[in-house]
C-alpha cells in the first residue's frame, strides 16, 4: 500500500496566488484540489450602490493584464441594460482596444511565462540571459499592443479613455498611423512567433474538451457575440444565468462554475480557435496550418501555438481596421438610464468574460455579477491534471510537481480576476 | 516613446486598493508640473513596460507603496536595488526585482536607479488613500519636482 501527497504552495508563472494539493492511493488519485486562497476581492458588493458609469473603471482594476476586457463586458452589460447600442466606428475602436490588449496579455505569456517550460527554464528572466534576442523580439510585440491601448485607451495600462457609450475621445487617423507602422512589424514578430512555438516538443495528451466560446457571425468573435458550446448548444447571453452558475467549494476563494449543470467546461484561446478557427484572418489561418495545428486543438500544451495564432490574427485585424476606419461623429453614443437589467459577455484573452447588472431608474446599481474566464475554467484544470498524472504517479515528486505546473500554465490562470485571485504551490512528503 | 538619455519617473501600483496607488500618485502630480524633458510613466509593475520604459535612460526614480510595517507615510529611500529581495513583495502580479533582473538580463538598465518606496497603511480594495499617505505624496513631488527643475537637462 502506498500513499503520496504532491502540494505545490506558491505557483510560480501566474497571475495571482494558488496552490494546489494532490493525494494519491495505491495508484489512484483520491483527492485533487486547485486551492485558491488569496482573499475575494468583494467587486461586485463594491459596485452596488455605485452609479452606472462607474463600472467601467471600477471593475478595470480587478485585473492588471486584461482590465479592457473588464471595461468592454461592463460597458456592453450597462448598454444593454439601458437599451443603447455602440455599433460603427465606435465599435471598431472597441475593437482595436481589445486587440491591443490582446496582443500584451499573450505575448507576455507566450515568451515570459509559458515558453520557458518548453526550453527547460525556471522562469522567462533566466531564459533571456540566455536567448536574449527572442525576448527582446517578444518585448518589442508586446510594446505594439502597449501602444495600440495607449493610442485608443489613453495609456498602456489600465486605460481611462473607456466610458459607457464610447470614449472620452477618439484618436485621429493621423495618430494612428505610426501605430499602424509599429503593428506592420508586430504582424511579422507574430508569424516568427507562431513558427518558433509550433517547434517545440509537446506532451502527447488530448483531452475531450467541452468547450464553450462566443460567437459573432461577421468575426472571430472577440467584443460580443452569442455563447456557443462544442457540444451544439447556443444561447443568448441575456440566458447566461440561467445556463452558467457558479458554486463555492470548499478549498478555494474563487466559485467554480457549472455549465448546464455539469463542471469542468473549457473557456479561452482553445476553446475559442476550436469553435471559430474558419473566421481567422486569412494570415492566421495560415499561420496556424503551417504550424499543424489543424480545425481544432485539444492538447493544452499546444495552447501556447493557438495564442501565438490569435496574436496575428489581432495584429491583422487592427491592421485592417486602421486602415478602414471612419472618424465617428461623436466620441460616444446618449445612454440614459432606465430600470433594467443587462447582460454582457466579451473574449477577455483568458476567455469569456460575462458581467451584469441591475441598475435603477435614477442609474444606481442594484446587483452586479461577474463571471471571470478562470472560476469557469478551475473544474477544468483540477480534470486535466487528474488525467495527466494518474498514469504517471509512479516519477518522482518533484517531477510531477513541475508537470502540474505546466498542466496549469496551459491555462495562463489569471487568479487576480477568479477571486473575483490564485498563487501557487508545490511541496512534496 | 523613447526615453534614452532622459530622465524618467515611474509611479508603480494601482488605483482603487488604498494606498497601493502611492506611487502612482506621486507621478501623476509630477506630470503636472515637470517639463516633457521629464518622462512620466504609470505601471502597474509589469517588468516588459518597465524596461521598455527605463531602456537608455539617464535617470529612473521608481515610486512605489510598500508594507514592512512601519508607520504608514513613512518614506524609504535606497539607490539602486541591490537588495533585490526587499523588493520582491510588490502586490502587483510581478515585482520590481523582476523588471531588474529583466533589465539586467537584456543588458537594458538605465545609468542610475533610485528606488523610494512610500509605507501604505491600508491596501483594502475601495478604501481611499490614507492621511499620512497622502501627506507623503504631496512631499515626494514637491522633492523631486524641485530636484528635477534644478538639473533639468
Amino acid at each position: 500500500m502506498s500513499h503520496k501527497t504532491i502540494t505545490v504552495g506558491g505557483l510560480s508563472r501566474v497571475e495571482g496566488e494558488g496552490a494546489l494539493l494532490v493525494r494519491a492511493h495505491d495508484g489512484r488519485i483520491e483527492d485533487l484540489e486547485l486551492r485558491i486562497y488569496e482573499p475575494p476581492r468583494f467587486f461586485e458588493a463594491l459596485l452596488r450602490g455605485r452609479s452606472y458609469t462607474e463600472p467601467p473603471d471600477i471593475t478595470a482594476r480587478i485585473c492588471g493584464i486584461c482590465p479592457v476586457a473588464y471595461q468592454m463586458s461592463a460597458c456592453q452589460a450597462i448598454e444593454a441594460a439601458c437599451g443603447a447600442e455602440v455599433s460603427g466606428p465606435l465599435r471598431d475602436l472597441r475593437l482595436l482596444l481589445y486587440y491591443g490588449e490582446w496582443i500584451e496579455s499573450h505575448t507576455l505569456h507566450v515568451y515570459l511565462l509559458h515558453a520557458p517550460d518548453f526550453l527547460g527554464y525556471d522562469s522567462g528572466i533566466a531564459m533571456a540571459a540566455d536567448h536574449r534576442d527572442l525576448v527582446q523580439r517578444g518585448l518589442a510585440l508586446k510594446k505594439a499592443g502597449n501602444d495600440l491601448v495607449a493610442a485608443i485607451g489613453g495609456r498602456p495600462i489600465h486605460p481611462v479613455n473607456v466610458r459607457v457609450g464610447g470614449f472620452y475621445r477618439v484618436p485621429s487617423r493621423r495618430e494612428l498611423a505610426p501605430v499602424a507602422e509599429r503593428l506592420r512589424r508586430a504582424r511579422e514578430i507574430a508569424l516568427a512567433t507562431v513558427s518558433w512555438v509550433a517547434g517545440f516538443d509537446f506532451p502527447d495528451v488530448e483531452h475531450d474538451y467541452r468547450f464553450l466560446a462566443l460567437h459573432h457571425p461577421g468575426e472571430y468573435a472577440i467584443l460580443s457575440g452569442a455563447v456557443i458550446t462544442s457540444d451544439g448548444g447556443s444561447f443568448d447571453v441575456r440566458r447566461w444565468p440561467e445556463h452558467v452558475t457558479e458554486e463555492q467549494v470548499p478549498h478555494s476563494t474563487a466559485l467554480h462554475a457549472r455549465l448546464d449543470g455539469s463542471p469542468g467546461y473549457l473557456v479561452g484561446p482553445m476553446a475559442r480557435y476550436s469553435l471559430g478557427s474558419a473566421q481567422l484572418s486569412p494570415l492566421a489561418r495560415e499561420a496556424a496550418a503551417a504550424a499543424d495545428l489543424g480545425p481544432v486543438c485539444r492538447n493544452p500544451f499546444r495552447s501556447i501555438v493557438v495564442r501565438a495564432v490569435e496574436i496575428v490574427h489581432a495584429c491583422d485585424e487592427a491592421l485592417r481596421i486602421i486602415g478602414d476606419l471612419a472618424e465617428p461623429d461623436a466620441p460616444y453614443v446618449a445612454v440614459e438610464p432606465r430600470a433594467a437589467t443587462g447582460h454582457g459577455a466579451s473574449e477577455a484573452p483568458r476567455g469569456t468574460l460575462y458581467h451584469r447588472y441591475r441598475i435603477d431608474t435614477g442609474g444606481l446599481i442594484g446587483e452586479a455579477g461577474i463571471v471571470p474566464p478562470t472560476s469557469q475554467n478551475q473544474a477544468r484544470i483540477e480534470a486535466d491534471l487528474r488525467h495527466l498524472i494518474e498514469p504517471r504517479l509512479d516519477l518522482p515528486k518533484e517531477e510531477l510537481a513541475a508537470l502540474c505546473e505546466r498542466a496549469i500554465r496551459n491555462h495562463d490562470p489569471c487568479i487576480s480576476c477568479s477571486a473575483h485571485f490564485l498563487d501557487l504551490h508545490v511541496d512534496a512528503r | 516613446m523613447s526615453t534614452r538619455g532622459k530622465d524618467v519617473v515611474i509611479g508603480l501600483g494601482g488605483d482603487g486598493r488604498g494606498d497601493d496607488a502611492a506611487g502612482i500618485e506621486v507621478a501623476r502630480r509630477l506630470r503636472a508640473c515637470l517639463p516633457p524633458s521629464v518622462a512620466i510613466v504609470e505601471s502597474a509593475g509589469d517588468p516588459a513596460q518597465l524596461v521598455e520604459a527605463w531602456t537608455g535612460a539617464r535617470l529612473v526614480v521608481v515610486i512605489d507603496a510598500v508594507s514592512s510595517g512601519v508607520a504608514p507615510g513613512t518614506v524609504h529611500r535606497r539607490a539602486g536595488v541591490a537588495d533585490r529581495a526587499s523588493w520582491h513583495g510588490s502586490s502587483h502580479s510581478f515585482g520590481l526585482g523582476d523588471a531588474v533582473d529583466l533589465g539586467r538580463a537584456l543588458g537594458r538598465m538605465p545609468a542610475r536607479l533610485i528606488v523610494i518606496g512610500v509605507e501604505g497603511g491600508d491596501f483594502t480594495t475601495g478604501a481611499p488613500i490614507t492621511p499620512p499617505v497622502l501627506s507623503a505624496i504631496d512631499a515626494l513631488a514637491r522633492e523631486l519636482e524641485e530636484r528635477f527643475r534644478q538639473d533639468p537637462t
